[in-house]
């Protein structure tokens, strides 16, 4: 983790002083774990992306100008508040009641607190952050635990969209399929072999099959 | 002959693909001998598909985040007007009428009308202030702040160097070309600019 942390600060140093391939490194590894975390918190991708642009404007505002020493924390930071304020902001009525129902107080303090504003400030926990969001990427951690070719048949078909035709001799050249009889048809049966495979490692990681039809 | 079971799992991927949906229960009522196993199965392609769009969501972030770093910081760029003058000043350089600038730079004709009149201070225009103006006038973010920046660069060039930039950039150069035209010539004031008039 904090290996990691380093790693990242590194990086937002080398961007600071203007290298390119180093702010597109840092803001990789950023997005992937701010996607994790909007993923959990919000079902909409488009919230989800306005979220992270404007947490990108905060934050490359403000390590240009002011703090150019934070990286992740910073970033962190930035991204649960404008998580709160989405939250306040769509109106999720029942969570909203619960989190701004007034905190029952043991002393008769006039002062309300709610459990919003207990969220809203306190400093999230960066390691805590980074470990509840690749908690929440099960699919993404399993597909990345599968064997070798279902995991690049599962990516080459369902992901990035490719062909049997065209997949079939990448698993070839991959060296994960051998040349002998209908390399289609083969890819075709790995891609069904890997959907199984896929489902039971879900099932076992306490992903059921939740989304019956789109 | 029956079809196979991974040939009816690739039909429905192939139906996802076309029109976004895939209705479970209907493959399981039509392949009964199959049904247990679609009824498994199919919903991971659904679990997938939604893994697929969150990572083109990723990605688009990630390309968001490289426009930020390729912006102009504002205080790179000294200048004392506002959006609406340096929108005027671009149009009275190079001759276009609002409906060509705006076809030129993807933004519409409303847009560029609404930005010629617009008066914030062009000193102010961060990243977060061009998000503000772009939700005010519901304009494309990536848009304004694209234009915005290429004439804020221009807008640090001699007249004349500016005038040059102009005609090679609207009559002659590719997209990319005159991405780097612009990165080359941006950079700090050069002696003898003529910045437009602060708008009163």
């Amino acid at each position: 983790m904090d290996e990691w942390v380093a790693q990242t600060d590194t990086l937002l140093k080398s961007a600071l002083a203007g290298n390119e391939q180093a702010w597109g490194e840092f803001a990789r590894l950023f997005n992937r774990k701010a996607r994790l975390r909007l993923q959990y918190q919000f079902e909409d991708r488009t919230i989800a992306e306005d979220i992270l642009q404007t947490v990108w404007m905060q934050f490359y505002e403000s390590v240009r100008t002011q703090a150019p020493d934070i990286g992740w924390g910073l970033f962190a930071r930035i991204l649960e508040r404008r998580i709160i304020d989405a939250i306040r902001k769509k109106g999720r009525n029942r969570e909203f009641a619960v989190l701004n129902a007034p905190i029952p107080s043991d002393n008769g303090d006039d002062e309300e607190l709610t459990h919003l504003d207990m969220a809203a400030a306190d400093e999230p926990d960066v390691a805590e952050m980074i470990a509840e969001a690749e908690e929440h990427g099960v699919l993404h951690r399993v597909l990345n635990e599968l064997p070798a070719h279902h995991r690049f048949v599962i990516r080459a078909r369902y992901i990035e969209r490719r062909p049997f035709k065209e997949i079939a001799p990448m698993l070839v050249a991959a060296g994960l399929m051998d040349e002998t009889g209908d390399g289609v048809k083969r890819a075709q049966e790995y891609a069904y072999r890997a959907l199984g495979t896929l489902e039971g490692r879900l099932t076992a990681a306490g992903i059921t099959r939740g989304r019956k039809s789109r | 002959m029956s079809r196979t079971i991974d040939a009816i799992i690739e039909e429905a991927q192939k139906r996802l693909e076309t029109s976004g949906r895939l209705d479970v229960s209907a493959y399981a009522e039509a392949y009964p001998q199959y049904a247990e196993e679609l009824r498994r199965l199919l919903p991971v392609l659904l679990q997938v598909d939604e893994e697929r769009r969150w990572l083109e969501m990723e990605e688009r972030a990630n390309q968001f985040a490289m426009k930020l770093f390729a912006m102009p910081v504002a205080d790179e760029v000294q200048d004392e007007g506002t959006v609406a003058a340096l929108f005027r000043w671009e149009q009275s350089e190079t001759g276009m009428t609002p409906e060509v600038h705006a076809r030129k730079c993807g933004l519409s004709t409303a847009v560029v009308s609404e930005l010629l009149r617009d008066p914030t201070p062009v000193s102010e225009l961060t990243p977060g202030r061009i998000k503000q103006l772009a939700t005010k006038l519901s304009a494309p973010f990536d848009a304004l702040a694209r234009e915005i920046g290429r004439l804020k660069a221009l807008f640090a060039l001699p007249s004349t160097s500016a005038g040059m930039v102009f005609t090679r950039a609207r009559e002659a150069s590719t997209a990319s070309e005159q991405e780097e035209l612009i990165k080359r010539v941006m950079g700090p004031r050069r002696p003898g600019g003529s910045p437009p008039d602060r708008e009163k």
